[in-house]
């Protein structure tokens, strides 16, 4: 009985045994079930739930001009959507009133002041924005670069269908200025944001936001969870600050239209370079464009025309060949021309002055004054060409200038020059420089004969490591020696105290300039009749230069001569910088 | 042996009130540490977005362009130069140390 007992418990024992295994065996089974075969899927899920990607991105690099002042910016803009799906409500009546709430400024931006245009204006974007309703998508963008302003006056409508992003986009506070050296933001094939011309193109890389991509793990309400590394990191674009002024662009950029207007020209351009340095206080060109609205514009319109348009300098090229004769000892102020009592016959081509008068044995400095083109030979004659040809090249005609904009463009050195073409470029015809060249050619004059390069970027700050990297003076060669650029100084004050334009001479200050009349090539062979590039460039004081400036204006119909339309201008806008530039007079 | 019973649980669950605290302190800062990075980084927002509308509005206040439309162009050409020297007569320059 006892036996029998003992044999029931064992197998009781066995059977639990085996209970207790099997039941093991299924847990595992099912821990390898989960952690195994279904491991990646839990682990995936369970990321899915706490892992979150936050994007970062900076906003783009600010442009300052020198003395610290805004002149591209950022600001934030609203778009204004619609919840189409569950809006009811008129269409009508509320595309009308956003109308309503959004024009007074439209008004203001487009300067649209006549009741008329702005009636029609408002109905137009009615019209839009009724558009937008019936637009595919069940959030349509109704409006879009609204301002803080515009987006508070949307919500005293408190229409629960209508929602805002935000966004960030390019302000202007100076309006256009200086849209030539700026660039502006456009897009590229993928709709991203990219510069173009100017600075906002060159510096692309410099002024672009930084992006930047972390994954980090979060708790159930969205927050962080403990034990990650976070660190903020400013993701801004670099910031870029110019050499120009801002007085002195507006000084410019006012005077230029100024000069457009009573001169009646085409096109023109004002560019004020500092002597000593070669800093460009200021860049005005026209026609000039406004960099939010730069699709309205034509690509030759955008592009900087101080560097890519390409002219034929004429007379103010003059100052470069004296120099040549002066440093190369020769001539001298006082030498005679021998062969400057007619005509010059090179070839089979009659070269003459500009106004067909003729002074035998006439002298250099008077030569320079009265802008004679055959004393101008008589000088390439003395030299030669090859030497002729090496001090151009020397002074920076037909080399690049290492400027950071993205106009920046070589212009082409003749590849022929024969004798009648050594002939036409000591006058400066037959041979095409940009504006920049030409003035940082005359800038070695001033400059005591060394090369200068003319500068555009005054610093870049890096807002990340805080680093600001200053733009240093590029001085170059010694092109001309100091006494010969002394003495093409005074002779250039004689120019400017005698010469064509001697009515309108500064009785304040001395002034080493030159004024220029060049024709302007015909592509059909030839020059354009009726069409002249008026030209004034010089620097000033003489005694001391502190600003060499350039003035060009372009088909000018009130007068064809550069001692009436670009000298008078000149002048105009020198009387304002010595105030700004703080220039004691010096007569 | 009761004694030492009763002093093995008290240091027992004096220990176990001390991992108590700690674990529930430990815990409370993990979260305050998200909140408190959440609500750092939109303050820095906010101070940014201001600090941008602020430079936005010091901007459009002292623009040229805008100014110059309001404001006359007072300018008037010097007609007569006068050089101030410390040695002119006309000044009323005390020279004296």
């Amino acid at each position: 009985m006892r036996e029998a007992e003992e044999q029931f418990d064992r197998r009781r024992s066995r059977l639990f045994i085996l209970f207790f295994y099997l039941g093991l065996i299924v847990i595992l089974g099912r821990l390898f079930y989960w952690q195994v075969i279904m491991g990646q899927n839990l682990k995936e899920a369970s990321e899915s739930q706490t892992l979150r990607k936050l994007d970062h991105q900076g906003l783009r690099g600010q442009i300052f001009t020198s003395d610290g002042s805004l002149l591209v910016g950022n600001q934030k803009v609203y778009e204004l959507k619609l919840d189409k799906k569950n809006f009811q409500g008129d269409t009508l009546s509320l595309a009308g009133r956003l109308a309503e709430l959004v024009s007074p400024q439209r008004f203001q931006e487009l300067n649209l002041f006549g009741k008329e245009e702005q009636l029609l204006f408002r109905e137009t974007l009615r019209e839009e924005i009724l558009a937008k309703f019936n637009s595919r998508g069940n959030w349509p963008k109704l409006l879009d670069k609204l301002s803080l302003e515009q987006k508070l006056a949307i919500e005293t409508l408190a229409n629960p269908y209508l929602y805002f992003d935000e966004a960030y986009q390019r302000f202007y506070p100076e309006a256009s200025m200086a849209a030539h050296l700026t660039g502006f933001v456009g897009r590229d094939e993928n709709a991203n944001e990219i510069g173009r011309y100017g600075i906002e193109g060159a510096l692309e890389d410099e002024l672009k936001a930084r992006q930047e991509s972390k994954w980090l793990r979060m708790d159930a309400l969205g927050f962080l969870l403990a034990g990650q590394k976070y660190e903020s990191k400013n993701l801004n674009g670099r910031d870029v600050t110019l050499t120009i002024r801002r007085d002195v662009q507006h000084l410019a950029e006012q005077n230029l239209k100024w000069g457009i207007e009573r001169y009646q020209a085409d096109r023109g351009e004002i560019i004020i370079l500092d002597s000593q340095t070669g800093k460009i206080l200021a860049l005005a060109a026209w026609p000039n464009y406004q960099q939010w609205q730069y699709f309205k514009y034509s690509g030759e319109i955008l592009k900087n025309p101080s560097l890519t348009r390409l002219y034929e300098p004429g007379s103010t090229f003059k100052t470069l060949t004296v120099a040549a004769g002066i440093d190369s000892q020769v001539i001298s102020p006082n030498t005679v021309c021998t062969r400057c009592s007619g005509p010059r016959q090179i070839g089979k081509y009659s070269i003459k002055t500009w106004n067909d008068v003729y002074h035998p044995n006439i002298s250099m400095t008077d030569a320079l004054a009265k802008s004679d083109n055959t004393a101008m030979i008589f000088i390439s004659d003395l030299l030669g060409t090859e030497r002729f040809v090496s001090y151009l090249k020397k002074f920076g005609i037909g080399q690049q200038i290492d400027l950071d904009l993205q106009d920046d463009a070589r212009t082409p050195f003749p590849s022929k020059i024969g004798p009648v073409e050594t002939a036409t470029i000591s006058f400066g015809q037959g041979i095409s420089t940009n504006s920049l060249e030409l003035l940082r050619a005359v800038n070695v004059i001033a400059h005591g004969g060394q090369m200068l390069e003319p500068l555009i970027i005054e610093k870049v700050l890096d807002q990340q490591t805080g680093q600001e990297i200053v733009s240093q003076v590029k001085a170059g060669e010694q092109i001309i020696s100091r006494e010969a650029a002394a003495t093409v100084t005074e002779m250039m004050v004689e120019a400017a105290a005698h010469g064509e334009a001697q009515w309108i001479a500064s009785d304040k200050y001395t002034v080493a300039a030159k004024t220029g009349t060049s024709q302007v090539p015909d592509p059909n062979g030839g020059y354009k009749q009726d069409e002249t590039i008026a030209s004034f460039i010089g620097f000033a004081p003489a005694s001391n230069p502190r600003f060499t400036m350039l003035v060009k204006l372009e088909n000018t119909k009130s007068s064809p001569w550069a001692a009436e339309t670009a000298a008078p201008l000149w002048y105009r806008v020198a009387d304002k910088l010595m105030i700004l530039l703080n220039i004691t007079p010096d007569k | 042996m009761k004694k030492k019973t009763t002093i093995y649980y008290a240091i027992l669950s004096f220990a176990l009130c001390l991992q108590l605290l700690s674990t529930v302190f430990t815990l409370s800062q993990n979260i305050g540490y998200g909140q408190r990075i959440s609500l750092l980084e939109n303050k820095k927002a906010a101070l940014e977005a201001e600090q941008i509308l602020r430079s936005k509005q010091l901007a459009e206040k002292t623009a040229l362009q805008s100014l110059s439309k309001t404001e006359e162009d007072g300018y008037i050409s010097i007609s007569k130069v006068v050089v101030v020297q410390r040695a002119s007569s006309s000044l009323a320059l005390d020279l004296t140390p």
